[in-house]
Formats: C-alpha cells, structure tokens, sequence
C-alpha cells in the first residue's frame, strides 16, 4: 500500500515538474516571440516615420505650385473667382434649364434608352 | 518477509523520499526562479527604447520637423573582392554617387572602414541588401529631418549635431522636444507659410533687395500664421551654411528697422483716443517744419491744410508733427510703451531684437518717432501694436504655439472706436492715397506705406530704404494684420523708390493669395471686376 502511494507521489511530483518546466520554456518562447513582433512593430513605425516624412516632403507647397501651375495651367485663385452662394447668379447668370436636364440622371437615362 | 528485506525496503523507500524531496524542491525553485539563461533574452526586450525628439507641426497638424532613424552604408574593402561590381551595383541604385571615386575607394583593401552613403531609409537599405554584395554594413543614425525643407526654416531654427536644439523653436522648446511625446503644435499655417514666403522670393527676384520679412497674424489671438523672412533658410543643410550666412538670421523679430510712417496711424490712434485732436480738426501742412537745424518736409505738397484723414492718406510729415505736438510727449511716450514699442517682442523664440530708440523723448525725437523715425524696432513687435487697429483697439501678444485652451493675452490699448475710425482712414488710403498699390478688390484691404531711411556711419544713406507696408483685412471686421517690410529694395522701372512701388505691391499679391486660405470671402461693392457670364473655363482661369 505505502509502496504504491509512494510510486503515486513520484509520479505526481515527475508530471508536476514537467509542467513547471513546459510552462517556464513555454513562456520564454512566448516572450521570444513577442519580442519579435515587438521589433516588427518597431521596426514598422519607423519605416511609417519616414514614410510620413516622405509624404510631407512630396506635398511640400512650393513644388505642388510650380507643378500645377506649369502641368496644368492652374493658378491661385483672384477674389472675383469665389463667390457665396447667393451671388452666384450674378456671377455665373440664372440657372439654364437645359444644363440642369442635362445633370438630371433620368434626363441621362432618357438619352441612354434614345441611342440606337 | 526478513528483517535484512524490510531494512532493504526502508533504506530504498528512504532514498526515494529523499530523491522526491530533491525534485520537489527543484521544481519548487524554477516555477519561481527565473529561466535557466537567467531571463537575459527578456530583460533585453524589456530595454527603455531611445526616446525620439518630439516633432513639430502646423496648427492643422502637418509635419515640419521630425526624427527619423536612417542608415549609413559602410563599407570594408578587406573583404570586397571585386571593387568593380560592388562599385556598379551601388551607382544603380545612387546613381549621385561617383563612380570612379567609390571604386577606388572600395578598391584600397588597407582600410577597413570605409563610408559609403548617409541617410538611408529602410527601403534603400533593404534595396542593398537585396544586390547581396559583399563587405557591405549598415550603422542606424537618428536624424532631425525637416521634410518641407526651406519652409519656416529660420522659425524652426537647427539642431546641434548632438541633437539639442540650437536655434528657433527646436530651441525654445528643447526640452519638451527632447522628451518625446506630443508634437509641439505651431500657430503656423504651412499654406499661408508657403504663400508668403513665395511672394518674397518673388519680390527678392523683381526688387534685387537686400533681405525682407513679412509676418501675417490673427488680430484676435495673435496667433502667428505666417513668418517669413528672406533670405530664405533651410534647416536640412544647418551644418553646410556659416554662422554668419544672411539666411540665418529671422529678419521678422531678429533684426530691428525704422519702419516710416507705418506709424502715423498709431500716432493719429494716440492723439484721437487722447481726445486731443478729431478726425476733422485741419491742420496747417504748407510749411516744412524745423527741428533744431533739420526741416521735415512732406514727399509732395498736396495742401496749405488737412484734417486728420487726408494728413494720413497722403502721408504728411508735417501733419503728423502737428498732430503728435498735440498729443505731447508724456502722453506719446505712455502710449508707445503699452504698445510695447520700447521692449522686444514676447514671441516664444530666441533671438527677438530689442528695439532702438531715445528713452526719453524730447521734442525733436517725438517728432520723428510720431512718423517712425529715430526709432529702430522688429516687424513683429511694430505689428503687435498695430494688430490692435483690426481687433477694437485690444492688443493681443503675439505667439507661435497653437493651444485651443489658451486664452488671448490682451490689453486695451485703443477705445474700439478709435480703432475703427483709424482703420477707416488707412482703408481711404488704401483707396485713394499712398497705398494704393496694395488694393486687392474684394478684400477691402486697410493700411499704411512706411519708407525709413537706411542707418550708415552714424547717419543715414540716402540712396537706400527700408520700404514697408502694414494693413489689416477685411476692413468691415478685420481679422488679419499684415506687415511686409523690405530692407533695401530698387527701384522698378516707372516706379518710384518708395514703399508706394514696393512693399504694398507686394503685400498686395500676398493678400490675395493668402485671403481665400484664410476664408476671407471677398465681397465688391460695385459689379464685379470684368467677370460676368458664364465663369471662364480655360486651365489658365481655373484655381488651385
């Protein structure tokens, strides 16, 4: 009797350890792994760093300008170019029927259907 | 069973228990221990990572200085075999790099340490990386980049090559920077920044001046949108530019400038809140005026008399004298300095000049000061005072950081009604008078034209100004005080050497541009100016 509880024990005690020990290493591993993403994450931030440099270096206003105004003949705008809402009448004349049909999306399915 | 078996028995039992004991205590110690390697590897990644310094952006948050970590190529000719191919591959991929000078480089196998390329980024790196070439390395560097690069440059100032703040905001904020953490907010507006400083590149190009600075704030707040000065600086490149360079120097609050009659408005401001004079009193401009050996004339004469308005409108010397007489010294002098004109300008950056004058005012320098001469101070501190114009006569102290939560700090410096019929009067000059250049139909701009002499050995160059203009905008509810100053500008064809032919052009096109940033909505009395119609539609009408 005291010979089996004593093999029970022995047993009991060998799982016990190994646990501690599959615990212990399997919380090193995790915390290699962790440290791995930690650097992946570090490593990211800092290309995000430079890529939001890059990005304000690319949006810098001077070559912004100088690209719109030479590529596509664009310009500050002059102060008689805006305009309130309310003014626009004057700006810009009354509204035109046919403009307006032709921003109509029925008016555009009409045209669609009337193409042979 | 025998006694010698049971005795057997026991001993072995003994052992085991003892063994058990063993191994339980064993197991006891390393669920509570560290791991065998002592936890080295998790004390590693437990390390403080290196604090970056803060970076700095614009009121809307975009980036105008930051830390970024970088890469130095590096190279070991000792183990580079084929010079050539190491040499080739690296040209194609930095095609800036020299050929012929990193082959021979490469090829000199006595060194072992050879630089190669700084800054690169971890695309670049990975790029090398991805040639497999041999004997190459890579250092990580933390560098202080300033990805708009020339923008604000001389507010932003430098970092020392130990990254500490050494000039401008980096050094005034060094330690909150150094620290990490949230970004330093700037009251800046890269898009106002930008408009303002292209004005004055453009106007370096047509006037071929010696420097210039304009400085473009919220009368309300005093928030700083825009600080130019020209030449222009680039942070990038601190290490490459003397200490001496022209660029270095923020010509807005680093130097100080008689600035002309840009302070007739104050003066007629003074004497109008003093009750002492009124806008219609007339006073007598048909004669120079005598100050000991020295006459003050007017530029023109345009009358025998002039009220208080037309005296500002066509910039009379004269006039103003007569009006500051009447004002009085201890009143004038009481003014100047609520106005902060005798102390350098608060703003949160090194360098801020302080201003030149007499101390104490006599009837002579009084005189001059009341059409802003004998008196020296920086575009800033002069637009401090004059803001208050655009804000019902409350001046509010200048600032470059952008906080929600912090409230102006203001004082009176003008009754509100003063304020209005002054800057009605800058409005008629503007209409009418001296600084009609700076008109921009639909923004109803008020201002003043200053023209100061140039100081030189102890006198004063004849040949050479200090052309300014200063202006709020709109005029029906000004929200925006402008000032542009230009040391030294020449004269355009047709055109003569005064403020009048420069300076108030200029801040004319930087209204322009900058107005429609600002949400400033243009609004014409009349008809519109040569629009009518349907909106002209070809690429060179369209706006940004």
């Amino acid at each position: 009797m005291s010979r089996r509880a004593f093999f029970f024990g022995l047993l009991v005690a060998a799982l016990l350890v190994f646990s501690l020990y599959r615990a212990k290493y399997g919380a090193r591993d995790t915390a290699v792994e962790l440290m791995a993403v930690e650097a992946q994450i570090e490593e990211a931030q800092k290309e995000k760093a430079v890529l939001e440099t890059e990005l304000a270096h690319m949006s810098r206003r001077d070559w912004i300008e100088e690209f719109a105004r030479k590529e596509l003949g664009m310009s500050p705008p002059k102060a008689d170019q805006i305009a309130d809402e309310d003014d626009l009448d004057d700006v810009v004349g009354p509204p035109v029927d046919g403009l307006l049909a032709a921003g109509d999306p029925q008016a555009d399915e009409t045209a669609t259907e009337a193409v042979p | 069973m025998s006694e010698a078996s049971r005795d057997r028995t026991r001993l072995a039992g003994l052992v085991l228990c003892g063994l058990f004991v063993v191994m339980a205590g064993r197991g006891g110690y390393l669920a509570l221990s560290g791991a065998p390697d002592g936890g080295k590897s998790v004390l590693t990644s437990e390390a403080a990572p290196k604090v970056m310094r803060a970076d700095i952006v614009d009121r809307n948050g975009e980036l105008l200085a930051t830390s970024v970590e970088t890469y130095l190529l590096w190279a070991n000719p000792s183990l580079i075999w084929d010079a050539e191919e190491v040499a080739i591959g690296l040209k194609e991929l930095f095609p800036e790099l020299s050929f012929e000078d990193l082959k021979r480089r490469l090829a000199d196998a006595g060194k072992k340490d050879v630089w190669v390329k700084r800054g690169l980024t971890p695309r670049q790196k990975a790029a090398v990386m991805e040639l497999r070439l041999e004997g190459l390395g890579f250092r990580t560097e933390t560098r202080r980049a300033y990805p708009m690069g020339e923008l604000a440059g001389q507010v932003l100032g430098q970092v020392s090559r130990d990254g500490e703040g050494a000039a401008g905001v980096e050094l005034t904020f060094d330690r909150r920077l150094i620290s990490g953490g949230d970004p330093v907010r700037l009251t800046l507006d890269v898009e106002a920044q930008a408009a303002v400083e292209a004005e004055l590149a453009a106007a370096a190009t047509g006037y071929e001046m010696d420097g210039a600075a304009a400085v473009l704030m919220d009368t309300g707040t005093g928030e700083v949108l825009a600080m130019a000065s020209w030449p222009a600086f680039d942070p990038n490149r601190a290490f490459e530019i003397g200490p001496d360079d022209p660029s270095r120097l923020n010509r807005a609050i680093g130097a100080v400038y008689e600035l002309g009659s840009v302070f007739k408005p104050l003066t007629v401001a003074a004497a109008l809140d003093a009750g002492v004079v009124r806008p219609e009193d007339r006073f007598d401009v048909s004669q120079p005026v005598m100050l000991g050996k020295f006459e003050v004339t007017d530029t023109h004469r345009f009358a025998a008399t002039a009220n208080v308005t037309e005296i500002l409108v066509e910039s009379s010397n004269i006039g103003t004298i007569n009006v500051a007489r009447k004002l009085g010294i201890r009143r004038q002098t009481d003014f100047l300095k609520k106005a902060g004109l005798f102390d350098k300008s608060p703003i949160e950056l090194p360098g801020s000049e302080a201003p030149l004058h007499p101390g104490h005012l006599d009837d002579v320098t009084a005189a001059t000061i009341s059409y802003g001469h004998g008196i020296s101070v920086s575009p800033l501190a002069f637009l401090s005072a004059f803001a208050a114009l655009g804000n019902g006569g409350e001046m509010a102290a200048p600032t470059l950081i952008h906080d929600p939560k912090r409230k102006a700090g203001t004082h009176r410096l003008m009754s509100a009604i003063t304020a209005e019929i002054v800057t009605r009067m800058m409005r008629e000059s503007v209409v009418r008078g001296t600084g009609q250049p700076a008109d921009v139909p639909g923004y109803r701009v008020a201002g003043k034209t200053g023209t100061g002499e140039r100081p030189l050995n102890g006198g004063y160059d004849k040949n050479s100004n200090i052309s300014s203009f200063a202006a709020v905008f709109p005029e029906d509810g000004p929200q925006y005080a402008l000032i542009v100053t230009l040391d030294n500008p020449k004269a355009l064809q047709g055109q003569g050497a005064t403020a009048s032919g420069s300076a108030a052009p200029v801040a004319a096109r930087i209204i322009e541009r900058v107005a429609p940033l600002l949400g400033v909505t243009p609004r014409f009395d009349a008809a519109r100016p040569a629009r009518t119609g349907l909106p002209d539609r070809t690429p060179e009408r369209s706006a940004l």
